[in-house]
């Protein structure tokens, strides 16, 4: 399930290194949730100062596209539907059995990515009622940046808990060469 | 998952998919049924706040228990050896029994219910949050939103409500609902 064995030319193949860069991930990502709506309150651009680290550390764990570490989640897996090519040139036929190609999931990766999932959604279920709590409630000054730090752990955790529980729980790998 | 439900003395099987999805659909219209009476009788007012988690919490535990095991207590995390530490012991009291235990077929139905449940429960979060900040005007995000929910002939409070009730059921009751609507038929219970 993991693409990428080597992260800024340090290899990933074995679990505790893994680990340390799931920990050093969240300990940031969690650090910036908390101060950044302090920090860029009054900036001009702070919605985009605000998402796009979000942003760019989600396409550095992957998951959601064919980049990143972890391999993309939507690939077409053993147990899906025979793609149609109904009304597609050949060459468009091509091109797509190619891209599927480079994105099947095998049998065991389609189940540790479900598996990944299945936990993930025990903590994003309890997060909902926080979120309700948040919906429900009047906004005043004091409790304002409480609720904006609340909205940037749980994009946080939309984007990227699947993506760290497979980093944290893959075994070790063979290392390259 | 449970093939009985026994209703006042009476016992209705579950084993044919096509009924569980009738009691799924009940399930979720009773939901639905409540917010939109309840507006008629309060305009949510207390019945939104106060009475909300009843059916919210009726609707889940029946379904849970449909389920059986697969969202029950002891099959939740799956070990293979017994907990020794005493967080380990604090969070998985006891040995699951025989009965709880999944195979690997609903296993996989189990994790593949809650992967789906994953991405529809992260849009619809996303999409509360997108509500909340424009309702509430959160300051970074006064710039390079587009205007939804002011604009809405409902009003604000109003939409914000019934989608933050919706994803708290979505939450509770999804992967559930998945389980019992795509499961096969099962073999009729036996009298006894």
């Amino acid at each position: 399930m993991i693409q990428q064995r080597k992260f800024l030319g340090i290899s990933l193949a074995r679990r505790s290194r893994r680990r340390t860069l799931v920990a050093g991930f969240w300990i940031m990502g969690f650090s910036f949730a908390v101060f950044a709506p302090f920090l860029f309150r009054g900036h001009p651009r702070q919605f985009s100062w605000v998402f796009l680290p979000f942003l760019a550390q989600a396409a550095l764990l992957g998951g959601e596209g064919r980049k990143g570490l972890v391999r993309d989640f939507h690939g077409h897996t053993p147990d899906n539907e025979p793609v149609d090519y109904s009304f597609m040139t050949p060459e468009d036929i091509a091109a797509r059995k190619e891209a599927e190609k480079q994105n099947r999931l095998d049998e065991r990766e389609a189940r540790a990515r479900d598996a990944a999932h299945y936990k993930a959604f025990e903590l994003l279920r309890w997060s909902v009622p926080l979120v309700a709590f948040a919906a429900f409630t009047e906004p005043f000054i004091g409790f304002a940046y409480v609720r904006q730090a609340l909205l940037l752990l749980v994009v946080l955790v939309i984007q990227a808990l699947p993506q760290s529980i497979l980093l944290w729980t893959e075994p070790d790998m063979e290392e390259e060469g | 998952m449970k093939t009985e439900l026994v209703l006042l003395g009476n016992r209705i099987s579950l084993a044919s998919r096509g009924r569980r999805r009738w009691i799924v659909i009940l399930v979720h219209a009773g939901f639905v049924g409540y917010l939109v009476g309840s507006w008629f009788i309060d305009r949510w007012n207390v019945s939104g706040t106060l009475w909300l988690p009843l059916p919210l919490m009726a609707g889940a535990c029946l379904l849970s228990w449909m389920t059986g095991p697969l969202r029950g207590r002891n099959s939740l995390w799956r070990y293979k050896d017994p907990p020794t530490s005493r967080i380990g012991k604090l969070l998985l009291p006891k040995e699951p029994e025989a009965a709880d235990m999944l195979d690997e077929r609903e296993l996989r139905w189990r994790d593949r219910a809650h992967y789906w449940s994953y991405g529809v429960l992260s849009f619809g979060l996303l999409m509360l949050w997108v509500f909340i900040s424009q309702q509430r005007q959160m300051q970074f995000m006064e710039r390079g939103f587009p205007v939804l929910a002011s604009r809405h002939p409902w009003g604000n409070d109003n939409m914000l409500f019934c989608l933050a009730a919706c994803l708290l059921f979505a939450a509770f009751t999804l992967p559930q609902t998945l389980l019992l609507w795509f499961a096969p038929d099962m073999e009729e219970p036996h009298e006894d």
